[in-house]
C-alpha cells in the first residue's frame, strides 16, 4: 500500500527546519564532547599504566631490600 | 657486668649497603612521586565528570528538541498504534491491602525505569509502524 504524502505549511516548515539545525549543531557539540571524555580517558589510562610500572620497580627494590636484610653476611 | 653485656652485642653484617640505601631512597622518591600524580589524575578525572554532565545535558536537548520536531510535524490520522499493554509511566501501584481498604502507593520512576518505559513505547511504535 502506497503511503498519502504529508503537506507541511511554509511557516511551520521553516520552524521544521530551524529544529532540525539545531538538533545537528547539539549533535556536533556532543560529538565534540565525546572526544574530550575519550581523551581524557586515554590520559587516565595511561596514567594508570605509569602508576602501575612505577609499582612493579618499588616492587622490585623492596624485594632485593627484604633478601638483603634477611641473608646477613654473618652472623 | 657491663664486660658481659658488651658480649652479648651482636652485628649484622648487610651485603652493598650503599645499593640497600639507594634502593630504599629509591622506593621513597617513588611513591611520593606517585602521589604527586595522583592530584593531576584527581583534576582529570574532575574534568572527564565535567566532560560527561555536558555531555548527558546535550544529549537531554537533543531528546527535548526531537520531541519538539516531531510536534512541529502535521498530526495525521496514520499514527503508530501503541499497544494498550504498555504504560509508559506507571505513577501508581496498588501496594496491599488493609482491612479491605486498598491503599494505593505513589511510586517515584527512577530515571533509568523512565528511560526503560520510554524505550518500549518507541519499540512498540516502530513494530506497528511495520
Amino acid at each position: 500500500m502506497e503511503e498519502a504524502s504529508v503537506f507541511v505549511k511554509i511557516d511551520e516548515y521553516k520552524g521544521v527546519l530551524g529544529i532540525a539545525g539545531m538538533i545537528k549543531n547539539k549533535l556536533e557539540e556532543a560529538k565534540k564532547t565525546l572526544g574530550k571524555i575519550n581523551d581524557l580517558k586515554s590520559e587516565e589510562d595511561s596514567e594508570l599504566e605509569s602508576w602501575s610500572n612505577t609499582l612493579n620497580d618499588i616492587e622490585k627494590k623492596i624485594e632485593f631490600i627484604d633478601k638483603a636484610l634477611f641473608k646477613p653476611e654473618t652472623l | 657486668m657491663i664486660k658481659k653485656e658488651k658480649e652479648n652485642i651482636y652485628f649484622v653484617g648487610l651485603e652493598e649497603p650503599s645499593r640497600l640505601r639507594k634502593s630504599l631512597l629509591e622506593s621513597t622518591r617513588d611513591v611520593v612521586d606517585i602521589l604527586k600524580k595522583f592530584e593531576g589524575f584527581k583534576s582529570i578525572r574532575n574534568q572527564k565528570t565535567n566532560e560527561i554532565e555536558k555531555l548527558k545535558s546535550d544529549l537531554r536537548e537533543i531528546s527535548k528538541l526531537i520531541v519538539k520536531l516531531k510536534s512541529e510535524l502535521p498530526k495525521t490520522k496514520i499514527s503508530a498504534k501503541v499497544h494498550g499493554d504498555t504504560k509508559l509511566f506507571k505513577r501508581k501501584q496498588v501496594a496491599e491491602k488493609e482491612g479491605g481498604k486498598e491503599i494505593v502507593k505513589k511510586v517515584e520512576m527512577t530515571e533509568l525505569d523512565k528511560l526503560d518505559a520510554e524505550l518500549s513505547a518507541i519499540e512498540n511504535k516502530l513494530k506497528s509502524l511495520g
